[in-house]
């Protein structure tokens, strides 16, 4: 065995998908939409490294376990039934999705999140004339019910960290505390857990369930992360750096993305 | 067999296997007040008829381009504020078609449901009512159905059983009135039985099978052709204003008689069957 060295140069998809990979544990089951590059590539690198029994499908293109081994632009793409295990239409995985215990974990995003990591994908302003139309709420409901959540971003800026989403298409911890309970989320489904984001990452506090800083990624600092949220997050005494990837992780990213997606996908 | 006004689902499920020659043939045919209920994730198919302004009411939980970005066209119309948006999630709209599919009344969601706003958005279609065996609040969608829905595929023998990797389609085919089958290849009835365990599309539902090559372009078609990324961010960038959009209408619908002409404009040799390989 090698000793674990973390890398110097990496780019903030891979870091992203470092931390979030090792939160993932063998034997677990998750779910990925479509533009997610990101968490397919920790699914992967998970299952690389120390969780080899981890499974995954991705709704879009309804492949379970998917071996295909490239990164793609899309995860709708069908080549994701390369070395599937089984396939899984929406309507199934509507039915999984409902599940008490089929489902670990997902990642979601939106255009807009909130302080208690509400997500919006809808629209801002006015129903009938929005200011702003988004693609539309799509799978982000089922962070109502789903045990895990894991919210990842490709920006870090004020217009998408806002005070409060004025449309919740994916539920966080909606108004606060017990805010879940009130309207009927099932006690299993504990809400979104980590917030990951090119230049850091959040969880939330627990009394207050405020969005909290957690990490910074090396390179940036706690004011800068400050100076980019529509809010002002719970931060903590001290903040640590968020680990970097290791060498073993990162060779594996890199042969992964052989076209060189991640760099792209951030910028 | 679409008629203005008429209520028409589009299969696909986000870019892939979208029934889009058919939509531009809608588009040629100048089809008014059309209710367009598309795939759940829907892309191009939906975006061109609510450009070139054949729908007046759109049922939508997605309208985007895949991983090129937003849907120019419903983006612009919504932003006006001149399109009808029936806003559902993913789970809503599809157990109101399966609920039509299935025959039933209504079909329930998980508990939680009501924490996602489009049940406040859209109080028409999202009710709350008493599960009547534990006294708990629960929200239920009524069946939705299409008069026609149109499906694109890879696969489909002459009698409309169709093979596709499924995503909406199989829910989409039980749930509408009458139900049209474009393919890439119209295969024997022995190419079927052969492989009927991939079968998802039940023949018996399906009116008429249309073979119609490329017929998902600009999107892909799993196992025939990647999508055309060239394409798609060229009708992005025209769908961001009117005018520019009628020029793109003008060149690639109105302008072609036909689905073949179109294919010849696009390109056979230099674009199309470079995107068989990858």
């Amino acid at each position: 065995m090698f000793e674990s060295v973390h890398a110097k140069d990496y780019y903030p998809g891979e870091i992203m998908a470092a931390f979030l990979s090792r939160d993932l544990k063998d034997g677990e089951l998750g779910v990925i939409g479509t533009f997610s590059q990101i968490p397919w590539l920790a699914c992967r690198l998970a299952q690389a490294t120390h969780a080899p029994s981890l499974w995954f499908f991705c709704g879009p293109s309804a492949a379970m376990n998917s071996k295909f081994d490239k990164l793609l632009w899309s995860v709708g793409d069908y080549r994701m039934h390369v070395g599937a295990e089984s396939r899984v239409s929406l309507d199934t995985v509507m039915d999984l999705q409902g599940h008490p215990w089929f489902i670990d974990f997902g990642f979601y995003g939106g255009f807009q999140i909130d302080k208690y990591g509400n997500l919006n994908m809808a629209y801002i302003g006015d129903q009938k004339k929005p200011k702003f139309r988004g693609p539309g709420t799509i799978g982000t409901m089922a962070t109502a019910w789903l045990n895990r959540v894991y919210i990842f971003t490709l920006a870090h800026s004020p217009r998408l960290f806002v005070d409060k989403v004025p449309f919740v298409s994916g539920p966080g911890f909606l108004d606060g505390p017990g805010g879940r309970e009130k309207f009927g989320c099932p006690p299993r489904a504990r809400g979104p857990r980590y917030v990951v984001t090119p230049i850091a990452v959040f969880d939330f506090e627990e009394e207050t369930k405020l969005m909290r800083l957690k990490s910074v990624h090396p390179g940036h600092t706690v004011e800068e992360v400050k100076s980019r949220m529509g809010f002002a997050p719970v931060i903590p005494a001290k903040v640590p750096e968020t680990e970097p990837p290791t060498v073993e992780e990162l060779v594996f990213m890199r042969d992964f993305d052989r076209d060189g997606i991640l760099p792209q996908l951030i910028q | 067999m679409v008629k203005n006004g008429m209520m028409l689902g589009l299969g696909g499920g986000h870019s892939r296997e979208s029934p889009n020659a058919f939509a531009r043939e809608l588009v040629r045919m100048g089809v008014k007040d059309l209710t367009l209920i598309p795939t759940n994730s829907s892309a191009y198919q939906a975006d061109i008829l609510l450009g070139a302004g054949c729908v007046k009411t759109l049922y939508m939980s997605y309208v985007g381009l895949d991983y090129i970005g937003a849907a120019p066209n419903f983006r612009r119309l919504a932003e006006s504020g001149t399109l009808n948006i029936i806003e559902f999630d993913e789970m809503g709209l599809l157990r109101g078609l399966k609920a039509a599919g299935a025959g039933v009344r209504f079909f329930p969601l998980p508990d939680g449901m009501r924490a996602v706003d489009v049940v406040r958005a859209n109080p028409d279609f999202y009710k709350e009512v008493v599960d009547p065996f534990t006294g708990e609040k629960v929200v239920v969608v009524p069946p939705i159905t299409p008069d026609i829905a149109v499906l694109h595929v890879a696969r489909c023998d002459a009698y409309g059983n169709a093979r596709e990797l499924g995503f909406t389609d199989g829910i989409m085919h039980m749930a509408a009135k009458k139900v049209i089958v474009t393919t890439e290849e119209i295969v024997s009835l022995e190419d079927t039985q052969a492989n009927y365990k991939e079968v998802t599309i039940l023949g018996r539902f399906v009116e008429a099978v249309v073979e119609v090559p490329y017929g998902g372009h600009p999107g892909p078609c799993s196992g025939c052709y990647q999508l055309d990324e060239e394409h798609l961010r060229e009708y992005q960038q025209a769908g961001k204003n009117e005018t520019t959009f009628k020029a793109y209408l003008d060149k690639y619908v109105y302008g072609c008689k036909n689905h073949e002409e179109y294919l010849q404009k696009i390109g056979i040799a230099n674009r199309l069957l470079k995107l068989k390989y990858y």
